[in-house]
């Protein structure tokens, strides 16, 4: 133990020895501000994305190949790196 | 208290030494127009949009009672908060280190770089590490530290003091901050790109590019933090940039300096504040980038990690029963943005890296009254509750405020007034003084100035015409017209 964690934790006891004991805290805030509807929900999150000025862009499972290779050719995208397979 | 009890440690904040007091340093800022304008801007834009992000809660009104009460709370018993917090983070790989004063805080600091052999340092945007001039200490021992935050670069290459707790270079325009890095990024590393002009996007990829090397270089990063929680000994920092998550992750060697007071006893409580802080603070409903460490961890981020634990004045801020709600404080800024006296004076006026209400109240309890700057502090406020209104954790700024004026009073308050007020008193003792001098006043009334003359005086009644002296005495009056 240090001198000085002594001391700051003397001068802390010190501090307060004399407080009231502090209320309780209260808990009735919300703890959800969105409604449980799934589809709801994916409009908020695509409603947010686009505020943080992303360009969202929704598929089925059969059409994400498509989708991404229509992007890609829209930038002349010849190559592209794959994230995350190194730790895989 | 126990016998081994010393008298406090002295504070120090080398950055602002010798500043004037507020009232001078204010007249300086307020005819600055360029000063004023940056302000006016920056301030109202955020305070509208902050007004924005707050009404979008309907349980604004309870998020701002609960993160009152954790912070009450866990201040009444910071001594266990603390143990428990150097525990879980003992346990997770982690060392903690307790500094009472900002000297031993930089030598702690300072030992640790050293043992590194590292001779530079990237940082993360920390309010402590400002409060304790710890960039000045390591340059005075031959380590340079580079602040990565964008407004903390600006300031740090334009040998400036920060003015705002979030935006520390909100004194600063685009053109400014344009001839900034064009001129001094070449001394610091990477030059500013020829032609540089200041568009944001070009500034923004200028500093990208000049600090990019630097992180990749860096074998220590040295941040503060924004919560810890004591249950895990889990640190948090929130940022916008992601430069902050750089130098969190990169380093082989991380050190944080950290203020007693920003102990949290658990996870959930930061439900609270990670709603609260962002929407107060940058006017979002999320900070883009949330970094939370635990200790070490193999093969992942840094190898060792050194948590300070830093008091310089926040014992005695506790032990202030009015003033200790002071350190209930988050670093939001929403008090500076609402701020009529701040949007006006600017941030260096009040002598210290806290400026605004917030800085009003928390600087004279961490670095004590006895110098001029400190004791104008409290002054420094025409105590209209804007700030209290915005406030996430509700502190009373405007209720600390005349406490702490009193203090100040206390300990002898201004020459001019004490004068003042045992000239009258002596006045009002003596009836017959108080009648010769009514009449003399009277008489003499068309020789009166309609404001009021002499050095100090001026100052405060240049905009105020003086209240025209009646005729004759009211007590003459009333011994004529009714007995």
């Amino acid at each position: 133990m240090t001198d000085a964690r002594a001391r700051v934790l003397a001068r802390i006891r010190a501090a307060v020895a004399d407080a009231p004991e502090a209320p309780a805290t209260a808990r009735d805030y919300r703890t959800s501000h969105t409604a449980e509807d799934p589809a709801a929900l994916l409009d908020l999150l695509h409603e947010n994305l686009v505020d943080y000025r992303a360009h969202v862009h929704r598929t089925a499972p059969d059409g994400l190949a498509g989708l991404i290779a229509r992007l890609l050719a829209e930038r002349g995208a010849r190559s592209v790196v794959e994230i995350g397979r190194a730790h895989v | 208290m126990s016998g081994e009890e010393r008298t406090p440690p002295t504070r120090s904040g080398p950055a602002f030494v010798g500043m004037p007091a507020f009232p001078e340093a204010a007249r300086r800022a307020v005819g600055d127009t360029t000063l004023r304008a940056n302000l006016r801007h920056a301030t109202h834009t955020i305070r509208d949009k902050r007004a924005r992000a707050v009404a979008e809660l309907d349980d604004w009104a309870a998020l701002r009672e609960a993160g009152k009460r954790i912070k009450d709370e866990t201040l009444r018993h910071l001594d266990a908060h603390l143990l428990r917090l150097e525990e879980a983070v003992t346990a997770a790989g982690g060392t903690v280190h307790w500094a009472e004063d900002a000297a031993e805080a930089n030598r702690i600091v300072t030992d640790l770089v050293r043992a590194t052999g590292e001779r530079e340092v990237v940082k993360v945007k920390s309010m402590a590490t400002q409060e304790i001039g710890l960039n000045e200490h390591l340059e005075a021992e031959g380590i340079a530290a580079y602040e990565t935050d964008l407004a903390e670069l600006i300031v740090q290459l334009g040998e400036d003091r920060p003015s705002h707790i979030l935006v520390p270079a909100v004194h600063r325009n685009r053109g400014e901050i344009r001839d900034i890095f064009r001129d001094r990024m070449g001394s610091w590393g990477r030059p500013a790109p020829e032609g540089l002009s200041d568009t944001p996007a070009e500034l923004a990829e200028a500093a990208r590019l000049h600090l990019r090397e630097k992180f990749l270089r860096a074998g220590v990063g040295i941040s503060g933090a924004n919560f810890m929680v004591a249950e895990t000994g889990t640190l948090v920092v929130v940022e916008s940039e992601g430069n902050g998550r750089m130098c969190l992750t990169l380093p082989e060697t991380l050190i944080s300096v950290v203020g007693i007071e920003k102990v949290v006893p658990t996870w959930r409580d930061l439900e609270v504040f990670l709603q609260t802080l962002p929407r107060s603070s940058t006017a979002e409903r999320m900070n883009p980038y949330t970094s939370m460490w635990t200790g070490t961890t193999d093969g992942d981020g840094p190898r060792s990690f050194h948590l300070v634990l830093l008091d310089n004045g926040r014992t005695t801020a506790l032990a202030d029963e009015v003033g200790r709600q002071a350190l209930r404080c988050i670093r939001c800024s929403a008090c500076l943005n609402v701020c009529p006296v701040y949007e006006r004076a600017g941030g260096h006026a009040y002598g210290s890296v806290y400026p605004g209400p917030i800085g009003a109240i928390l600087t004279p309890q961490l670095r004590g009254t006895t110098s001029e700057i400190d004791a104008s502090l409290p002054h420094a406020s025409s105590l209209c509750g804007a700030c209290y209104e915005v406030c996430p954790v509700a502190i009373d700024i405007p209720e600390v405020l005349v406490h702490l004026r009193g203090k100040v009073a206390e300990q002898g308050g201004h020459p001019l007034e004490r004068a003042a007020v045992k000239a009258s008193a002596w006045v009002l003792d003596h009836p017959g003084v108080l009648a010769a001098g009514e009449r003399l006043a009277s008489r003499t009334r068309a020789l009166h100035p309609r404001r009021a003359p002499g050095p100090g005086v001026r100052r405060w009644t240049g905009s105020r015409d003086l209240p025209e002296m009646p005729a004759e005495p009211f007590r003459d009056w009333w011994r004529k017209n009714r007995t």
